[in-house]
Order: C-alpha cells, then sequence, then structure tokens
C-alpha cells in the first residue's frame, strides 16, 4: 500500500522567508498618529492647558522629513528578510527614531522659550510619545528576536548612549519635563535613592523569606499546599490595602512597646513601606524557588546523593545550578513588580519616586507626575533588561 | 566484602525486607531478584546508607557501616541507578570525575582516570568526552553512569536495574561490557534486577527476594535445578523454567567426548550456552552439534540428549 505523500507547506509560510509584518505595522501606527496627534504642547504657563503643536509646526520640514525617512527606513528593512543585519539595522533605526524625536521636541522646546517667554511650557504631545514607545517597542522586539547576544545588547547601548549624550548636551533643558526636574534636582536625587533603597530591601526581605518558604515547601511537599494558600491570600490583598492596613498593627505595637521605635519600627514611614513589598513580593520569590527546586531531575538529586556528595554540595553542584534559569526569572520579576510597587510607598510618607506622582497629582502639574512615573518605568525596564543580560551571561552553555 | 546480617526494614508498618542475611563475596557479582516490592531496591539502598536498617548489622569491608559517615561510605562504593541521572549541566568528562573531585584527587590523575574510564566503557574520549548528556543516547548514556560510578575506584559497585530503561540490544552490549569491566577490575558487584535473562546471564550468584525474604541464593545453574520454593520457580519461569535452565548452563557442562563426523556442521564453541546450542539444532535440524573444544583442549560433541541429562 502506498502512503500518500504529505503536502508541502505554502512557500510564503516558510521561516525566514516572509516579511516582517511587526515593524511594519508599528511603524505605520507611528506615522498615523503622527499626522494626526500634536507632537508637543505648548502652555503658557506649568499648571494652564495647553494647545498642540504638529510635528511639521514643531520641527519645522527639515525635521519632520527626517522623522519620515526613518520610518521609512524601517519599513524597507522590515520587507527585506534576507538582509543578514536585518533585525540589527531596524533597532538601531528605531533608536535614532527614539533619539531624533526627543531632540526634536527639545529643540521646539527652545524656540518656543525664545519666542514667548521663560513661563511658557513646551510638554511632549500624544504624537511624540506614540513615535517614543514605538520605537521603545522596535527596539525590545528586536532584542528578543535577534538570536546573537551582540546584535541583543548592541542597538540597546547605541541608543542608551545617545540618549546621555543628548541630555548632557543641553538640547532638551527647555522640555518641561526638564524643568520639572532642574528645579528640585536635589530631591530628586534623594527620592531616587530613596526609591531603590525601598526596593533593596524589600526585595532582600523577600528573596530571604520566600526563598526559606520556597525550600521548605520542596523540602515537605505535604506542606506546600497549605503554606501556598496562605501567601495567596496575601497576594489577593489590593497593594494600596496593604500599605495602609500594616499601619494599624504597627501603630498598636509600638505604641505597647515604645521600644521598637528606637529600632525605627513605626505604622508610616520606610518600615511599613519595606514590609508591605516584601510580603508582596514573597509569593512569586516562594514559588519561583519551589517550582526551580521541583524542575531538577530527582535522579539528579539521587545520583549525587549516592555518590557522597554531602548537603551542601548537593544544592550547591545540582539543585543550585539546575534551579538557575528559574530562579534568575523569579528575581526579574519580582524586582520589576516590586520597582513599581514601591511608588505606593510615597502614601504612607515613605518617600521614593512615587513623592512626585502624588504631589503632581495634588498640584495638577501632569509634568511632575510624568517625572516621577518615568522615572519609575526607566528603572523597571533598566532591572528588567539588565537581568536578562545577566541570565543571558550565566546561563549559556561552555564551549567545548 | 559486605555481609547482610537478619537485617529488618519496614516501611509505615509494612516490612520491605525482612530477616536478610547475605554474603556478598568479594570480587563476585551477586544478583538480587524478585518480583516488584520483594524488597530487593530497598536492601541495596540499606547498603550505602541511602536508608537506615531496623534492625540487624551490615558489614562493609569488615567494619560495620554504622561507624563510616554515609558521605564517606558512598564514595568508597560505585552507585548505578536505571534513571543514569546524570548531571545535564556538566560534560562527560566533568561528570565521571564526580567523586574523584569529591576525593580531591590531583587533576592530571582525574584526567587520566576519565580517558581510561570512557576507554573502559566503551566510548571514545575524543568523541565524548566534552559532550553533553543531552546529546547521547540512551546507552551511550548508562555506560557514561556506569564510568561515573567506577571513578573513584569503589571496592564495591550497586546497581539498582542499571539497564532496565534501554532496549533489548543495547542492554545485552551493556552486559557484555559489564562482565568485561569486571574480569579487568576485579570491583564487587551487587546488582538489582527483576529480568529474569539479565539475572541469569550476568550472576555469578543469585539472592531471590520474595516479600522482603531471602528464598534461596546460589549460582544460576543450582537455582534453576532446584528451585527452594515454589516463589523461587514461579520467579525464574514456571513451566517455562526448563528453558531458563539452559540459559544458565554453558555446552561445555554437558558435552562429552567424542570425534566428530563430517557433515555435522559448524563446531560450536564450549563457552555458549545450552540455549544457544538447542537453538541451532532447532533452526538447523541436528540432535547432534560438533563442540570447539572441551574444557581439557579436545574435541567434543554435544547431543540432544545431554540437554535432558538431570
Amino acid at each position: 500500500m502506498r502512503i500518500p505523500a504529505g503536502r508541502e507547506p505554502a512557500p510564503a509560510l516558510r521561516a525566514g522567508t516572509d516579511i516582517d509584518v511587526l515593524p511594519l505595522l508599528i511603524s505605520a501606527l507611528a506615522l498615523a498618529a503622527l499626522l494626526l496627534g500634536g507632537f508637543v504642547v505648548v502652555a503658557p504657563n506649568r499648571l494652564l492647558s495647553g494647545s498642540p503643536l504638529s510635528l511639521w509646526q514643531a520641527a519645522g520640514p527639515g525635521g519632520a522629513a527626517s522623522l519620515l525617512a526613518i520610518l521609512g527606513v524601517i519599513a524597507l528593512l522590515a520587507a527585506r528578510p534576507a538582509l543578514r543585519l536585518q533585525r540589527v539595522l531596524i533597532s538601531l533605526a528605531a533608536g535614532a527614531l527614539m533619539l531624533l524625536s526627543l531632540a526634536l521636541a527639545g529643540m521646539a522646546a527652545s524656540e518656543q522659550a525664545v519666542a514667548a517667554g521663560r513661563l511658557t511650557r513646551v510638554s511632549l504631545g500624544a504624537g511624540f510619545w506614540t513615535l517614543f514607545v514605538a520605537g521603545l517597542l522596535l527596539l525590545a522586539d528586536g532584542a528578543e528576536r535577534e538570536p546573537r547576544r551582540a546584535g541583543k545588547a548592541l542597538p540597546l547601548l547605541a541608543t542608551l548612549l545617545g540618549l546621555a549624550a543628548l541630555i548632557a548636551s543641553g538640547r532638551l533643558a527647555h522640555l518641561s519635563l526638564a524643568r520639572e526636574y532642574a528645579v528640585r534636582q536635589q530631591a530628586y536625587l534623594d527620592e531616587l535613592l530613596r526609591h531603590l533603597q525601598l526596593t533593596g530591601a524589600g526585595l532582600a526581605l523577600a528573596l530571604v523569606a520566600g526563598g526559606a518558604i520556597g525550600l521548605l515547601a520542596y523540602r515537605r511537599p505535604q506542606r506546600a499546599g497549605p503554606v501556598f494558600a496562605v501567601l495567596n491570600i496575601v497576594q489577593t490583598i489590593p497593594s494600596l490595602a496593604l500599605f495602609a492596613l500594616l499601619i494599624g498593627p504597627l501603630t498598636v505595637l509600638t505604641g505597647l512597646f515604645p521600644a521598637l521605635r528606637q529600632l525605627g519600627i513605626a505604622g508610616i514611614g520606610p518600615f511599613p513601606a519595606i514590609l508591605a513589598l516584601g510580603l508582596y513580593g514573597l509569593l512569586p520569590v516562594a514559588r519561583g524557588v519551589h517550582a526551580g527546586l521541583s524542575a531538577v531531575p530527582p535522579a539528579v538529586v539521587e545520583a549525587a546523593r549516592g555518590m557522597g556528595m554531602t548537603g551542601g554540595q548537593i544544592v550547591r553542584h545540582t539543585l543550585i545550578p539546575l534551579a538557575l534559569p528559574t530562579l534568575l526569572q523569579t528575581l526579574r520579576l519580582t524586582l520589576v513588580q516590586l520597582i513599581g510597587l514601591a511608588v505606593l510607598a510615597a502614601l504612607i510618607g515613605a518617600g521614593g519616586l512615587g513623592t512626585f506622582i502624588f504631589q503632581g497629582l495634588g498640584q495638577t502639574a501632569a509634568d511632575l507626575v510624568l517625572l516621577g512615573a518615568l522615572s519609575a518605568i526607566a528603572l523597571a525596564l533598566i532591572a528588567d533588561t539588565a537581568l536578562r543580560g545577566l541570565a543571558l551571561f550565566l546561563l549559556r552553555r561552555p564551549a567545548p | 566484602m559486605i555481609r547482610f546480617e537478619g537485617i529488618c526494614k519496614s516501611f509505615g508498618g509494612a516490612r520491605a525486607v525482612n530477616d536478610v542475611t547475605l554474603d556478598v563475596a568479594r570480587g563476585s557479582l551477586c544478583a538480587l531478584v524478585g518480583t516488584s516490592g520483594s524488597g530487593k531496591s530497598t536492601l541495596l539502598r540499606l547498603a550505602n546508607r541511602l536508608l537506615e536498617a531496623d534492625e540487624g548489622s551490615i558489614r562493609f569491608d569488615g567494619a560495620d557501616v554504622t561507624n563510616i559517615p554515609p558521605v564517606e561510605l558512598r564514595r568508597r562504593m560505585g552507585y548505578v541507578i536505571q534513571s543514569v541521572g546524570l548531571f545535564p549541566h556538566w560534560t562527560v568528562e566533568r561528570n565521571i570525575a564526580t567523586v574523584p573531585r569529591l576525593l580531591g584527587w590531583p587533576s592530571a590523575r582525574i584526567d587520566q582516570r576519565v580517558a581510561e574510564l570512557l576507554d573502559l566503557v566503551g566510548l571514545p574520549p575524543g568523541l565524548h568526552a566534552r559532550r553533553y548528556p543531552d546529546e547521547l543516547s540512551g546507552g551511550q548514556q548508562q555506560r557514561v553512569g556506569v564510568a561515573r560510578a567506577l571513578a573513584g575506584e569503589p571496592e564495591l559497585l550497586l546497581m539498582d536495574e542499571p539497564f532496565g530503561a534501554v532496549d533489548p540490544p543495547t542492554r545485552r552490549g551493556l552486559q557484555d561490557s559489564l562482565m568485561a569491566i569486571q574480569k579487568r577490575t576485579g570491583t564487587t558487584i551487587l546488582l538489582v534486577t527483576h529480568d529474569v535473562e539479565e539475572a541469569i546471564r550476568l550472576g555469578g550468584t543469585l539472592a531471590v527476594l520474595d516479600q522482603g525474604r531471602l528464598l534461596q541464593t546460589g549460582t544460576p545453574a543450582q537455582v534453576l535445578a532446584q528451585p527452594a520454593t515454589d516463589a523461587v520457580a514461579r520467579f525464574f519461569g514456571g513451566p517455562l523454567l526448563g528453558l531458563n535452565r539452559l540459559k544458565a548452563l554453558r555446552v561445555g557442562d554437558r558435552a562429552h567426548a567424542g570425534a566428530p563426523s563430517p557433515g555435522e556442521g559448524e563446531p560450536i564453541d564450549a563457552e555458549a550456552t545450552l540455549e544457544a546450542a538447542l537453538a541451532r539444532m532447532v533452526a538447523e535440524g541436528r540432535s547432534r552439534l560438533p563442540v570447539r573444544r572441551l574444557a581439557n583442549g579436545a574435541p567434543g560433541v554435544l547431543d540432544l540428549a545431554d540437554l535432558v541429562r538431570p
């Protein structure tokens, strides 16, 4: 009997030969938003709302043309899948798109400052943000899909260097965002440091306690169920509520034992913030540690024990290296989550980048809100990228 | 080499091993056989103190094992399990070097030992040393598992159904290698298996276990000629026990002196099993085979009637 041969896949569906749709789509969206929305927004002063300026008005024909040209280049590159450095080139173009939009917005702000006076505020508009986020998405997509490590890192580093150079050159100094920063430089640095301290302390707490719980759940599987049930309940408390919930008990506690105040324990301030962040990190860390250890083949542990490894050697030589991919992922996800959550710490008087967000909300100063929010987002992105890089470095298989 | 004396071990009230006394002589290969749940794996894991006995004592090279720290004891015994358990993040050579590194050997001696062992288990070092376990076939992985267990020059090799997970031809190849290795190194081997053929092929001594009790010990020929209980007879094939007995006996055990006459076909080796001889007789339609050389060096013959001689 003859077995009918399977059909060949249609040529267009073969991997590596089709047009890359995502960059095309993103650049088309960027183009549309650019033509419709305002590139920057000009307001008479810090608190009044302003009116949008189109890219054409804000950047002039030359600036507009160069941005459109970059979008065109990205579209062209996306249609050339056979090109060897396709992804790297798209990522570099995306970085250029981000930097050029920022530079054009900065120049527009300088012109307005000269033309309309010091009180005038130039904020970044919807058109700018669409372009900037489109560039960011393309960069992230490129880093995810580019197979070579140098190809992943190069466009990111080039863009970061360009950004640093742009800021150092002072071309962005007249943007409203930069002016919000300029008037509170020292406070900004203090709160940024405080944000990092809160996140770091919360993460350390989550790693130690969550790690111990994950290890216990791995060693005593019959206890894993109840332990994770309790942690799940902690996780379902809304984050803002958790910060608030700690105020009561801690205040009562320090009322009963005033000596605790000497140790920095109080109902408001950094202590409850760190405690809340640690509690939030507990479940992801415990789950990650448990999942990572459980994924180590039991036969490997059995063999290690049977060959005479001590408990410590089993952990060092088998459990940790084999659980490492999951452990690094856990670390990354928890850190990013805590950087975001630490914004809420400002609400209970612990400071951090949230301070600017809540001040800005109070003053209806959108750019002050943006200063805090953008900084938190940037921190999260940097932490995420750095830990991804670390994972790539640690998990590479040594060449034979 | 290792002596179990009055060993009992229970798990939650159920007796897994019940009053077992067994002596494994230095340089021998003892196969612990029995059905699932007979206690054979438990007995093996008591030897290197992965489990501790409830009653009785185990003496290893004359010393009570409870007087030797478990980690030290295990490094003096090789350990091979069915699922191999190679370290997936280490190369083949790093895997084999595990125990020597734990013992703190100098690196030159480790390198030499690794190359020697790869050769011993039939893996060319140049091809395999730098590869990772997931790049090897199941049979190659178990060869590495055996090499790793032998690396620390153990006095005793413990093997828990080592070839249970590989296909039959590969299994026979691994069994042949194991016998050759034992001949060369003289290591004492205690091996757990539920595979009757494997037990008969490998076991210099069989120790038959059933429901935690040791029913019989002896050479395969002895056990199959006179099974001590019905349970032993059932394990070795029940009504087909006689056929398995042919696997345990060699042509040389039954052949008699005599000059082969022409036209009797290729002579058979005196080391071949009677099963192989019977297979040839059936296939070639003969009731007599010439034998290449008997123990005294003379040629001989094997008759069909020799197979059924008591």
